[in-house]
């Protein structure tokens, strides 16, 4: 708990300076959304689009967020009709790629939230970037996203 | 020169229809080799030619009832495997299902559509039920023990693994066939649809499968 603690004043320190230290990296997020959880579940998925915009490569080391006990990156692998999911322990975006979290495919795994999240909530979560600032995404919770 | 037409009219002209004849028919018999290959069923769902018999099994739906195989009588059966400690693939399939139901609301076959739980040991019927319910309230749960769940599963070749979290042994998932199992009115194990599912495809496929059902 206190080494998350100091991982998020780490993390807001480096917000604060971000403009003056890391002016290289730019990330942009998009479509970021939490599906809100069935009765009885006490797992939710996020999902996410994450443009890297920038000039150098960047790593995802992990993602945090007050309201649950635990944020994984996972992946939804389908063979031979089997869905599988994989734990994914970094996201490695090249400059100029994006990659995509999506129902079916990457997804956040959010463990136990500590309070009852509805559609029309919204959550913070902090992307953790291995070489640059982290980054505060705003997800809002939805029953489903709209096609 | 005064051999020139001659030479077009005997030989080349002849040629020239030949090869165009024979492309045509290799073209031709390819297409047919090539459409045998692949079954030409326009539907992206895969539909066996004789549709299966279902053999006993038991097990239980989210009110309590008996969920047998006289259960799958009576009207089409959408059948999906899954539990609900599964947050991307489940809820996606299952509102993918419930559009599914959106669109077949006014066709004329009767539909249900079910989830059965590949994780018996904590999916409780009414855990189940509240579940199901939650994306649309005609869904049916169905659990019951591991042997029941396996009469069921393996005679329809449908696979489920339990995969242990060493750092947390409560929260353990479950790798499973992530297919739409399609029923006949008459119980008998027909199509499959398999991921990614789309709505749109899975109600005209059914729509079609329907129409010439026999």
């Amino acid at each position: 708990m206190i080494q998350r603690q100091l991982q998020y004043a780490f993390c807001a320190l480096l917000l604060v300076l971000a403009p003056a230290v890391f002016a290289g990296t730019e990330l942009r997020i998009s479509n970021a959304w939490i599906r809100e959880a069935p009765p009885g579940s006490s797992v939710l998925a996020g999902y996410l689009s994450i443009e890297n915009a920038g000039k150098a490569a960047v790593t995802i080391s992990g993602i945090s967020g007050d309201d649950f006990s635990a944020i994984e990156i996972h992946r939804t692998v389908i063979e031979n009709g089997m869905a599988r999911m994989l734990s994914i322990g970094q996201i490695d975006i090249p400059a100029g790629d994006s990659f995509v979290l999506e129902p079916g495919g990457y997804h956040l795994m959010l463990f136990k939230p500590a309070r009852k999240l509805a559609s029309g909530d919204s959550v913070e979560l902090l992307l953790h970037v291995s070489n640059g600032p982290c980054l505060a995404v705003t997800a809002p919770v939805l029953r489903n996203r709209a096609d | 020169m005064k051999n020139t037409p001659s030479f077009i009219r005997t030989r080349l002209i002849p040629a020239v229809v030949i090869t165009v004849l024979a492309m045509a028919a290799g073209i031709w018999t390819a297409r047919l080799l090539i459409n045998h290959d692949t079954g030409a069923d326009p539907l992206a769902a895969t539909r066996f030619p004789t549709a299966r018999s279902v053999q006993p099994f038991s097990l239980v739906d989210h009110t309590g009832s008996p969920f047998d195989n006289t259960s799958l009588d009576g009207r089409w059966s959408f059948l999906f495997f899954g539990y609900t400690h599964c947050p991307d693939v489940c809820p996606t399939t299952l509102s993918v299902l419930n559009s599914v139901a959106q669109r077949l609301q006014s066709a004329p076959e009767a539909v249900r559509f079910v989830m059965v739980t590949v994780d018996p040991e904590r999916d409780t019927p009414d855990k189940l039920g509240k579940f199901v319910t939650y994306f649309n309230g005609d869904f049916v749960g169905v659990t019951g023990t591991e042997d029941g769940l396996q009469a069921l599963t393996k005679q329809l070749g449908i696979m489920h693994m339990r995969v242990n979290d060493t750092n947390n042994p409560a929260s353990y998932l479950v790798d499973h066939s992530a297919g739409v199992f399609l029923f006949d009115p008459n119980g008998r194990y027909h199509a499959v649809f398999s991921p990614p599912l789309s709505a749109d495809t899975i109600a005209a496929d059914f729509s079609e499968m329907a129409r010439t059902f026999e």
